[in-house]
């Protein structure tokens, strides 16, 4: 079937304190498995480029990140990147980038690169200091595409697109999977992150708070509503993330048995969790375990 | 048909009602071939371990086989589809019954509302 479930990428009690004492990650362990879209999503600050910077092999941490059973460090050449800050190269233009990159990868593509330019209608010979935004992450996008990287990291990869062309670069990063390779996203634009991953992870403080898939979400969690008067009443059981909002109290749970019992009662509403509500939700609420 | 993100149903539930809507109408018939999980990944606008799922889970349900070499037959009838699909669709009937029912409403009012809507269709 060409689906492997395996290895892929692995973050083992990965950690990294920066010089002025800021714990970014604390202790990241997380599987990213073979041929899915992963999403990173948290707050800024979270840890997401902390991690991904990890994985990258650009900042020293403690822990270990493996890519197919192998250091990361080994696996550089089946890696490719697509960072968030979109500088390439200003003084060149695209004729120049096609001749450097073939040299620099020799299972780069010119071909295919040739038809995402096409595709995203950029101009061969203008300098990339005179793009826009939308064309700079076009450009990333199309030479992350022609490589044979087995694995892809695209952090914020449709920023400055419109809304057509950030539609076809979701579509494109889907066949990717479909083609057999993994990749990791990083988006705060989360209708998107619910349209194209497979499984999502959401960070706080430098940790993993929630690691699953979206169809997880809408089988084993919901949503309840009381109101403050009512919820008094009730007694927190655990796995609850509570949410006190003016008179409302909103709360996200997985415990099948509170579960059960409040879908009977008459007081409160229930509802299946966007993933937008659990981000809120998770980021926001306070913890019972 | 491209599945709905939005929808509170599990993406790969959508896809098993979809084969089971398609087996029940008979545009799938008993020894048809489903499309490969490649073809579904693309044409439902999903990732392809959602696929594979729900097809496991059509597996375990008896409604299709794996054949090597030919890919996932159909081996249930119509007739034997047609309960487990309404079943399927019973989470998204609860929400809005859930709602209906904490507000006071009775079975038989409900029941009015539904055979209503159910002959204008």
């Amino acid at each position: 079937m060409g689906i492997h479930l395996e290895k892929g990428l692995l973050f083992d009690r990965v950690k990294k304190t920066y010089r002025n004492g800021v714990k970014a990650v604390d202790g990241l362990t997380l599987n990213i498995p073979k041929g899915c879209v992963h999403a990173f999503l948290g707050p800024n600050g979270a840890g997401k480029t902390t991690s991904l910077k990890a994985a990258l092999g650009f900042i020293s941490y403690g822990g270990t990140v493996s890519w197919d059973g192998k250091p990361v460090e080994a696996m550089r050449h089946d890696i490719v990147f697509v960072p968030e800050e979109k500088r390439f190269y200003e003084h060149w233009t695209l004729v120049e980038t096609l001749r450097i990159c073939s040299k620099l990868d020799k299972r780069f593509s010119l071909q295919r690169a040739r038809e995402y330019f096409d595709f995203f209608e950029l101009p061969m010979k203008k300098r990339i200091r005179g793009f826009s935004l939308g064309m700079k992450t076009s450009l990333y996008l199309s030479l992350a595409f022609s490589t044979e990287a087995g694995f892809l990291i695209l952090d914020e990869p449709t920023s400055g697109l419109d809304p057509i062309k950030r539609d076809d670069v979701l579509e494109i990063i889907r066949r990717q999977v479909i083609d057999g390779k993994t990749v990791l996203y990083t988006s705060h634009i989360i209708p998107e992150v619910e349209r194209i991953a497979d499984t999502f992870s959401i960070l706080q403080h430098g940790t993993l708070v929630y690691n699953g898939t979206l169809d997880e979400l809408k089988e084993r969690f919901r949503v309840f509503t009381f109101s403050m008067e009512e919820w008094g009443r009730e007694e927190a059981p655990k796995g609850v993330i509570v949410t006190e909002q003016r008179d409302q109290v909103t709360v996200l749970t997985d415990n099948e048995q509170a579960i059960s019992a409040w879908n009977k009662k008459k007081e409160c509403f229930s509802e299946i969790p966007t993933l937008d509500t659990f981000f809120q939700l998770t980021i926001r609420g306070k913890r019972y375990v | 048909m491209p599945i709905d993100i939005r929808s509170p149903m599990p993406a790969y539930q959508q896809i098993k009602i979809s084969v089971k809507e398609a087996i029940v109408t008979g545009r799938l018939k008993e020894n048809d071939t489903l499309p490969s999980i490649r073809e579904m990944a693309q044409e439902m606008k999903i990732n392809p371990n959602t696929v594979v799922r729900a097809y496991r889970d059509l597996e375990q349900e008896g409604i299709i086989f794996p054949k090597q070499g030919i890919g996932n037959l159909v081996i249930a009838s119509a007739d034997t589809v047609r309960q487990s699909l309404i079943e399927e669709m019973a989470a998204e009937l609860f929400m809005t019954m859930a709602k209906l029912k904490k507000t006071g409403i009775l079975f038989q009012e409900f029941a009015k509302v539904v055979e209503k809507v159910w002959e204008s269709i």
